[in-house]
């Protein structure tokens, strides 16, 4: 198997699963792809997208909602199976965990002043809850044919070469 | 017609396999503190199959096949608890001490109390023991695999099967009477 892998990945992310590669004796080579980040050069139809982890991914679908539906929008019109694989590890290991997932941004706290007292808030109490986040990945799922598929950091290099079909 | 996304995970009307009866290795999922319909301060315990379950994730599963847009985690993964006891709100309710001394030898570890409390038993195991339940539902009786009690994960596979909870009273489709739903406008047939 012969891996094209976009250049775009970050530089830490890629020396991390090169090694990984390496080490399963994976051919790979760096090219830009047109969407996402891992393709097998003998099955072009199927593209694994890495995301590092659920914070990542919740900013896709929240913050940079446009440009992520561009790229599922442009995979599904080329008949390009897309899968995400989110390498989050813990306690996520099934598209069901991130129901209950609990988004750190909940935690981030800041000084405001309340009857006259100053006290810690939270900074972001709208941010997007594990159950929110779950909802709209099931849409992505339904709508574009996404997959869906998690991991830990350790594993990432030989869950792809699963996904891409070793 | 093309095959619709999801085909392949979707379930087949009747083909729905019920938990064993018994004793399971949970994950708990989530705890959350609320109040009763009776304003009375409970804990929402959700939990799935652990992976080293005759039956691994049982509840996830379910919601996975689960195809209505506002799901939620199956009810029969999910245990109230009351935190005081319902005769004496001085008292801490029993099921409510079982449940913290199950996650507290299941982990081995202290429950720790204060603002953070929830978070402290989100992917930490613990046992569950199921037995059959009846419970009435639009007037009929049903019989339901749900969670009687909490244990030790390291006495599930010793857990017996409890003795079956029936409602007391007799179902109301055996007294004889039929339920007219009121403000009919047909002639009922009899």
């Amino acid at each position: 198997m012969t891996i094209q892998c976009d250049t775009r990945e970050h530089k830490q992310e890629w020396e991390r699963i090169k090694s990984q590669f390496d080490s399963l004796g994976v051919d790979y080579y760096r090219s830009k792809l047109w969407v996402g980040d891992y393709m097998n050069i003998d099955n072009p139809r199927v593209i694994v997208d890495r995301k590092k982890d659920l914070l990542e991914l919740c900013g896709n679908v929240t913050q940079q909602h446009e440009r992520f539906t561009r790229e599922l929008v442009r995979a599904q019109e080329k008949g390009i199976k897309l899968i995400i694989l989110c390498e989050h590890g813990e306690d996520i290991s099934k598209l069901a965990d991130v129901y209950w997932w609990h988004n750190p941004r909940f935690d981030v706290m800041e000084w405001a002043v309340k009857d006259g007292k100053p006290c810690k808030v939270q900074k972001y109490p709208q941010a997007t809850s594990g159950e929110a986040l779950y909802k709209s990945l099931c849409t992505i799922r339904d709508k574009y044919g996404i997959d869906f598929h998690f991991c830990d950091k350790q594993s990432t290099g030989y869950v792809i070469t699963q996904l891409l079909g070793a | 017609m093309q095959k619709p996304n999801g085909y392949d995970e979707v379930q087949v009307g009747g083909d729905y396999t019920p938990i064993e009866l018994g004793g399971h290795h949970l994950v708990i999922k989530g705890v959350k503190e609320q109040e009763s319909k009776t304003e009375k301060p409970m804990v929402v315990v959700a939990f799935d199959t652990a992976k080293n379950d005759k039956q691994p994730g049982y509840f996830s599963d379910q919601f996975d096949k689960d195809i209505r847009p506002e799901k939620k985690w199956p009810a029969n993964g999910t245990m109230y608890i009351l935190t005081m006891d319902s005769q004496d709100a001085n008292k801490v309710s029993k099921s409510f001490k079982s449940f913290i001394t199950a996650f507290e030898h299941s982990n081995n570890c202290e429950a720790i109390w204060g603002e953070k409390f929830c978070d402290q038993f989100k992917g930490k195991k613990i046992g569950g023991v199921f037995g059959i339940v009846e419970e009435e539902y639009n007037g009929e009786v049903k019989k339901r695999h749900k969670v009687r009690w909490f244990c030790d994960d390291n006495r599930v596979d010793s857990a017996n099967v409890p003795e079956p909870k029936l409602l007391n009273k007799a179902p109301k489709s055996a007294d004889a009477f039929v339920n007219v739903p009121e403000g009919i406008d047909e002639e009922v047939p009899f």
